[in-house]
């Protein structure tokens, strides 16, 4: 009687409490699976930029974050500056992040040479004292940051990437300079690949202590106005002219929204009187650039 | 007694397990959510100093950026949440009101004005506008698509009724069917001035190629489609970037099931247009 009085109650507290245990864990695994099927939910939202990988969210957090930090003078604020409309030119401050500036240059440096130009005569490239930086070619889509470097630039141009050059990176040193040129081609060699150039982004990845300007020297307009006209070296007063500033980005079409060429587009990088420039250069097409 | 003990410590893990488990979806779904709140890229506006003559009360603060996100590539249709306040769009509705009338069409062959009377719409030059809210509009429209002024034809205001619409057409002009050019227009710009209830949206048919391989009805809703919300804006291209005309920027309004819509449209040439 007394034994199986004992048995008994071992028996049933043994039940009450795997009973429980069992119906918490069952909880909390449909609870899990819930938060699991949100999730999932989420990522189908429509919005959702499926193509966005770990580095362009951090990028886009530390770009979200520069923007509300700017403070009163505009140093760490993204705003966009309208330059002119006769070339159709705007300039795009504070477009790349110091990081992004500091990587281009150190994925170009192993592999500057000295920069060419176009022969007239037979549509090639040939050396040249009109424009004596040294430069090198990054691929299109070289690696993640240079990517979303270029991801941003096809939202600003409105002009898919599929339409741009590989990104061409540049350096001028104290002299070196590019006499005005026009980024349109007057050769057929060169539009065989795209068309014609209808835009060019011009990034600047180094300030310059003096110089190295982009001038516009057919700008219809006052060219005087520009609120930093005394800042100008000599060249730079021979035109509408661009201060080079880290991380600014300039924008200008070499066409008319006619699809007709713009000779107020000519353009020319003054000589860096002290310092050193780096800047990075995206050419558009009108159609697909094969690369 | 000690049985008992044994057992209450069983269930310790798995209360630690489910909780990292729980912390670790959480903080998923939190950063999705953060992640794509952050999906438009910014193109900033310019920057209005204190002194800057231009500014009047109609402006208010100035304004730091105008986001954009890119709806689709073919076409090219780039979306401008929050373009105007809401003021400024009740302000061009009470504008247009008394002067609305029936809509005229470039007319094509076979078509007449009734055929093609679908909604009522109302031309607004800037000019007439005292308030300054239509200037404010079209400065920021050139700052969003960096187009000049001169190129804009006047404000097209549109106002849909219960089942009105605007049947799929281009706003490019075929010569084929127009006649010789003096200019084409290159993008088109729409300012939702009001949100609809049901319906009205914006479609884009044959967007990334769709139904362009077949008898597509001109009169069907399909394709991307944009709702319309009080304030937000669409521009989309009509030509490709060499200026031949994009197919695929066909589009049309769907018919308004519930409420009324009210949209102000704003053409841009290729060449500077009076």
């Amino acid at each position: 009687m007394a034994s199986k009085s004992k048995q008994h109650l071992r028996y049933q507290p043994r039940k009450s409490v795997s009973r429980s245990t069992q119906a918490f864990t069952v909880l909390i695994l449909l609870l899990v699976v819930i938060l699991i099927l949100l999730g999932l939910g989420i990522l189908s939202l429509p919005n959702a930029n499926r193509n966005s990988s770990k580095t362009n969210d951090l990028t886009n957090i530390v770009r979200k974050s520069e923007t509300s930090s700017g403070d009163e003078e505009g140093n760490g604020e993204r705003w966009v500056e309208v330059i002119s409309w006769e070339p159709r030119a705007v300039v795009y401050h504070n477009f790349l992040t110091n990081e992004e500036c500091e990587h281009l240059i150190s994925l170009a440096k192993p592999s500057m040479v000295k920069s060419t130009v176009v022969d007239e005569k037979t549509g090639g490239s040939k050396d040249s004292r009109v424009r004596t930086s040294s430069g090198t070619f990054l691929r299109r889509g070289h690696d993640e940051v240079v990517e979303v470097i270029e991801k941003r630039i096809s939202d600003f141009t409105f002009i898919p990437v599929e339409n741009g050059e590989g990104l061409q990176v540049l350096h001028y040193q104290v002299g070196q300079k590019y006499e005005p040129h026009y980024d349109y081609f007057l050769d057929e060699f060169n539009t065989k690949n795209g068309g014609q150039r209808i835009a060019t982004v011009l990034m600047y990845l180094s300030d310059v202590d003096d110089g190295g300007e982009t001038v516009f020297p057919a700008a219809r307009g006052n060219i005087s106005a520009v609120p930093w006209w005394n800042e100008l070296s000599k060249c730079g007063k021979e035109g509408l002219s661009v201060l080079p500033k880290k991380r600014d980005a300039l924008l200008f079409w070499n066409m008319r929204p006619d699809a007709s060429l713009d000779p107020s587009s000519l353009h020319g990088g003054c000589p860096v009187v002290k310092g050193n420039k780096w800047s990075s250069t995206k050419w558009f097409h009108v159609h697909e650039f094969k690369v | 007694m000690r049985s008992y003990g044994k057992e209450k410590k069983l269930v310790f893990p798995y209360v630690f397990i489910a909780c990292c488990f729980f912390l670790a979806i959480f903080g998923f779904c939190f950063f999705n959510l953060f992640s794509q709140g952050i999906s438009f890229s910014e193109i900033p506006t310019t920057r209005r100093s204190v002194n800057d003559e231009t500014d009047s009360l109609d402006h208010g603060s100035s304004v730091s950026n105008i986001p954009f996100h890119g709806l689709s590539w073919n076409p090219r249709v780039f979306y401008l949440p929050n373009f105007a306040t809401k003021q400024q769009c009740e302000a061009v509705i009470d504008m247009a009101k008394p002067k609305l009338k029936p809509s005229t069409l470039a007319l094509r062959k076979g078509e007449t004005a009734e055929t093609t009377q679908n909604y009522r719409s109302l031309h607004q030059h800037t000019d007439e506008d005292e308030s300054g809210v239509l200037a404010a509009i079209e400065e920021k429209i050139a700052l969003a698509t960096r187009f000049p002024k001169d190129y804009y034809e006047s404000f097209n205001i549109l106002r849909y009724q219960l089942g009105q619409k605007y049947d799929s057409h281009y706003d490019a002009f075929h010569s084929a069917e127009y006649g010789p050019l003096i200019s084409q227009r290159v993008v088109t710009f729409l300012l939702f001035l009001s949100s609809v209830e049901e319906g009205g949206e914006t479609m884009f048919p044959f967007e990334n190629g769709r139904n362009m391989n077949g008898r597509y009805d001109y009169e069907k809703c399909v394709g991307l489609k944009v709702k319309p919300r009080q304030g937000d804006a669409i521009f989309f291209y009509n030509l490709f970037p060499n200026g031949t005309i994009d197919q695929t920027s066909l589009h049309g309004s769907c018919p308004v099931i519930k409420g009324e819509k009210w949209v102000a449209t704003k053409w841009i040439r290729d060449q500077t247009y009076d």
